[in-house]
């Protein structure tokens, strides 16, 4: 029956079908990435897949439960599959225009407003900081005209620039847009930039430049004094794409102001929109933030096994760094392991009892991937330091699971399990100034994915890496 | 009458010349797959290739439509009643649509088969003559369907299952560029055509009007530099398609290679997704709809070099390039090596000065084209009664005993987590080079590091050699490359043998 149809009587019943909400955007484009030749070979129930998404993400409640979206449990960068940037270019460059707004897509904040206030207010050591600030936060006014206000009231003399450059270093830059405007204006697509935001043009300007983006008019509102939408509304552009995370008061409304609409559902919500284990609302946040732009902004297409490396494994190798480094520490492991490579500098990874070390008290942690090996090391080790304290932590009693399926992380074999570790601490070292992750929030995200590790651990042969595919 | 199907640029232009050289006095008819070019860009294109009136039709085959009626897509566990399946759906899509009797033209060229008009032809037996792909391109059939199935995987299996893409038994003759095959490959069928030599020998008083056609202008680079052009490719028949990477292997080898020239982008005529007028903003870009077999054309003087990664664009410019710099597809997977590849180069010139001669290289286990890319780069003499050096990945290879060579260059692979074995020889001077990639913040390069063992049994060039470093700055990598090195001592060359095993 589909035969029948015209390709553009076709297109058009899957725009229709594919536009009604942001969720029901987002999911629907992901539902053909997974399966491009599903909609040619199985038309019908793709059609009917396409109406269940309609009216499942338009039920209030009940569009918000994580359906096959449970971390460590589901293979989320297959839920949330994107299209490859330059498939999606082919959007952008179907207008001479194009706006985007720059919180959400473009650059992606670790921490929400009121968590980065509070840490401002603790390295400014001032009690009430963050309240004031946050009661004067308007983004049609300058910073240094809040601040003016901030210091009348608080008695101090704060100067902006300490926020501004936390504000820089609280912004991820997401290659997937970055890549998308770099396309379009090789098209010679015009780039206009709007931002809601109290901040100078040279904080915006200087973040760009600094990340090799282009633009074409950058709108500030706390220069016009006009929220986005209105600030591209005065553009007066006739013909123009639309590049945004804000679905409902940004590409709606310029939608109808003849906007071709590009959604970006913002990585950090798609981490939001899955099942966590309890964790700490602290960290949650700042997890939430790195492994949403590092694993889901699209830029990516990781295997299951490396998302599984980075949202489980990872935190908890990162939360055993945190907790190994208030002593020194020998770790079974070796030199050119991947857990050593990670390793502080009260930590050393070594697999030979012989050395000696000055210390009074030495921690030793045992991964468990050799325990003959471990109780010689152990030996020899105690036989070396005669009248030295030592504490010996296992890395199966710290968890209270099997951990073999990290055995390979103090070895030296390599696995995307590893990779995915390994680009966790490093993330998450650089984007959150080395916050630590207490144990428990760890061992909570290693115990919801050892399952699965441990499945795709057994389809993949140590030492065989598959090619991770890139977007 | 005679009829051409084609689904590439490359294609298209061979076509077109190969109309005007050898069937200039026949009508001719075009058939072209509709995804030559972008929806909004079609009407256009047939209205200014039908105004030339080369062709006495010209149609596109639309495949889009097709995909619609020809039923499942076929994977490569398909039974062959399902790939018959398809493959009628797809013959009465094509019989419906063509309103041809083919059987009147007196002969039937096919450029890439494993579309609709191909399928028809290949199920019907009808006899035809295939166009490779790209120049040189039926030299390489394993990578040319491998590309195939990336891009459409029913195609591919449909193509395997028909025995298409240059191994039919129904193609009469395979035309193809012979000068651009891969060393040692031959084709009975094979029918040498060459777009360069049909328009410089054959057609020469055709060229202004095919120039003005693709709306090629001459190109003149203003200053004296020598030029060095380099061919872009387009990033679907890459084996990572990501445009970072793209874009590292792109800057690296114009650091390396093209530091001394004026450097001038061709882009792939795909190749619209990298933005080279950002990373490279001194660069002349030429228009990447214009096929590179025209470029010798247009110049107002040689190319010093032509430069690639490892597209097949470069044959059409042979002819008229004095140095051609072209890898193999390794470079696209292991891009990052490269580096490692470089300071050997260097390390092996440093060997020809200290030895005050020519080196001779022998290559095991290791990339053989890179290094000669870049001892040719460096202006390193080799000879094959120069200074004697193994050169390999291969740690096995360190004790290696043979009297006539002088020295073992041993390159490890830059992931420490893979650190293999290393067993020294007594008695050898070892000289430990070790290299780190430092990029700036904005660069797509993350740290690296690159370790190499240089064996020598000849001690009057040890003193020499033992100040082998410098520091190479890459700019559009945003990077530098510290090298640094070190005479072992027998305690250290004692600790590599213990292999740290326990360590």
């Amino acid at each position: 029956m589909v035969e029948r149809l015209s390709v553009d009587f076709v297109r058009k019943l899957f725009v229709m079908l594919t536009s009604g909400n942001a969720q029901i955007k987002f999911h629907t484009i992901c539902m053909q990435n997974r399966n491009r030749e599903k909609a040619a070979n199985r038309p019908f129930s793709f059609g009917m897949k396409l109406l269940g998404y309609n009216i499942w993400y338009r039920l209030p409640l009940i569009r918000d439960i994580p359906v096959g979206r449970k971390i460590g449990k589901d293979y989320l960068t297959r839920c949330y599959l994107r299209l490859p940037v330059e498939d999606l270019s082919s959007e952008i460059l179907e207008n001479p225009q194009a706006v985007c707004d720059v919180e959400q897509s473009l650059f992606l904040p670790i921490l929400s407003q009121t968590s980065f206030f509070e840490k401002l207010e603790k390295k400014l050591d001032c009690d009430g900081f963050a309240k004031v600030r946050r009661e004067y936060q308007d983004d049609t006014k300058p910073l240094e005209e809040i601040y003016q206000k901030l210091n009348q009231t608080l008695s101090t003399s704060f100067s902006c620039e300490t926020e501004l450059a936390m504000a820089r270093d609280n912004l991820i830059p997401n290659r997937y847009i970055m890549r998308l405007l770099d396309i379009a204006a090789y098209h010679d697509v015009k780039i206009h930039l709007v931002v809601n935001s109290s901040y100078p043009r040279g904080f915006y300007e200087e973040l760009l430049c600094r990340n090799n983006i282009g633009w074409d008019s950058l709108s500030l509102s706390c220069e016009s004094k006009k929220d986005k939408v209105q600030m591209v509304k005065e553009l007066g552009l006739q013909h123009f794409g639309v590049v945004s995370a804000d679905f409902k008061h940004f590409i709606r409304p310029l939608q109808k102001a003849g906007g071709r609409p590009i959604y970006y559902r913002a990585p950090v919500q798609l981490m939001k929109d899955a099942l966590h284990p309890g964790l700490s609302s602290e960290f949650k946040e700042q997890y939430d933030a790195v492994c949403g732009a590092k694993v889901f902004s699209g830029k990516k297409r990781p295997s299951f096994l490396y998302e599984l490396g980075y949202l489980c494994a990872g935190p908890l190798i990162y939360s055993l760094y945190s907790f190994l480094d208030a002593d020194f520490t020998v770790c079974y492991a070796g030199k050119y392991s991947a857990f050593a490579k990670m390793t502080g500098s009260h930590a050393v990874c070594i697999m030979n009892g012989e050395r000696h070390f000055p210390h009074q008290a030495i921690q030793v942690l045992d991964p468990g991937f050799d325990p003959e090996g471990f109780t010689v090391f152990l030996e020899k080790l105690k036989k070396n330091h005669p009248g030295v304290s030592f504490r010996v932590l296992s890395l199966s009693q710290i968890t209270s699971r099997d951990t073999h399926v990290l055995h390979s992380l103090f070895t030296e074999e390599r696995s995307e399990l590893n990779e995915g570790v390994h680009d966790f601490c490093r993330d998450y070292t650089k984007y959150t100034g080395m916050s630590s992750i207490s144990l428990q929030d760890g061992v909570r995200l290693y115990r919801c994915g050892q399952q699965n590790m441990e499945r795709e651990l057994l389809a993949v042969p140590t030492g065989k890496m598959q090619p991770a595919s890139s977007v | 009458m005679v009829l051409y199907h084609l689904s590439t640029t490359y294609q298209l232009l061979y076509c077109i010349v190969h109309r005007l050289a050898r069937h200039a006095d026949e009508e001719a008819g075009l058939l072209m797959v509709e995804y030559i070019r972008p929806e909004s860009e079609q009407k256009e294109f047939l209205k200014k290739l039908r105004d030339t009136g080369w062709f006495s039709f010209v149609r596109l085959v639309p495949e889009n439509q097709f995909k619609l009626k020809r039923g499942n897509a076929l994977t490569e566990e398909s039974s062959p009643q399902e790939i018959e399946a398809v493959i009628g759906n797809v013959c009465d899509c094509v019989k419906n649509w063509l309103n041809l009797d083919l059987f009147e033209f007196s002969r039937i060229y096919i450029g890439s088969d494993q579309w609709s008009f191909g399928i028809y032809c290949l199920a019907n037996k009808i006899p035809h003559v295939y166009i490779e792909d790209a120049s040189g391109m039926l030299s390489q059939r394993e990578r040319y369907m491998q590309i195939t199935k990336e891009i459409c995987l029913t195609n591919y299996v449909i193509s395997e299952y028909l025995h298409g893409a240059g191994t039919s038994e129904y193609e009469i003759a395979r035309l193809c560029d012979e000068r651009n095959f891969i060393n040692g490959f031959t084709d009975e069928k094979a029918e040498n055509f060459s777009i360069y030599d049909a328009l410089k020998y054959d057609i020469p008083e055709r060229v202004p009007k095919i120039l003005a056609f693709y709306d090629a202008s001459p190109i003149t680079v203003s200053d004296d530099s020598p030029v060095c052009m380099y061919m872009t490719q387009y990033l679907k028949s890459m084996a990572v398609k990501d445009l970072d990477v793209q874009e590292q292997i792109t800057t690296m080898l114009v650091d390396y290679f093209s530091s001394d020239c004026r450097l001038v982008i061709k882009p792939h005529p795909k190749d619209i997704w990298l933005n080279y007028r950002r990373i490279f903003p001194q660069a002349v870009i030429l228009p990447h709809r214009m096929n590179s077999e025209l470029i010798p054309f247009l110049f107002d003087k040689p190319v010093r070099r032509v430069l690639t990664a490892s597209s097949t664009s470069v044959g059409g410019m042979a002819p008229f390039a004095q140095e051609i710099y072209q890898f193999t597809t390794e470079i696209e997977t292991r891009h990052e090596h490269l580096h490692a590849i470089y300071v050997a180069a260097a390390l092996m010139k440093e060997v020809s000065r200290c030895a005050g001669g020519k080196v001779c290289p022998i290559y095991q286990q290791v990339n053989q084209i890179q290094l000669e890319n870049f001892l040719r780069a460096l202006e390193v003499d080799t000879t094959e009664d120069g200074w004697k050096i193994l050169v390999t990945e291969d740690p096995s290879l360190l004790s290696q005993e043979n009297e006539d060579v002088k020295g073992v260059l041993l390159i490890l692979d830059e992931t420490a987590a893979n650190r293999q074995k290393l067993s020294f020889p007594s008695g050898k001077t070892v000289l430990q080079v070790r290299a780190s990639l430092s990029p700036e913040e904005n660069s797509l390069f993350a740290e690296n590091e690159y370790a190499m063992y240089l064996l020598i049994n000849d001690s009057t060039i040890q003193k020499c050699i033992s100040s082998f470093a410098f520091v190479r700055i890459l700019p559009f990598s945003k990077a530098k490359l510290y090298v640094q090195s070190k005479i072992l001592s027998p305690q250290e060359i004692e600790e590599l043998n213990q292999n740290e095993e326990r360590e």
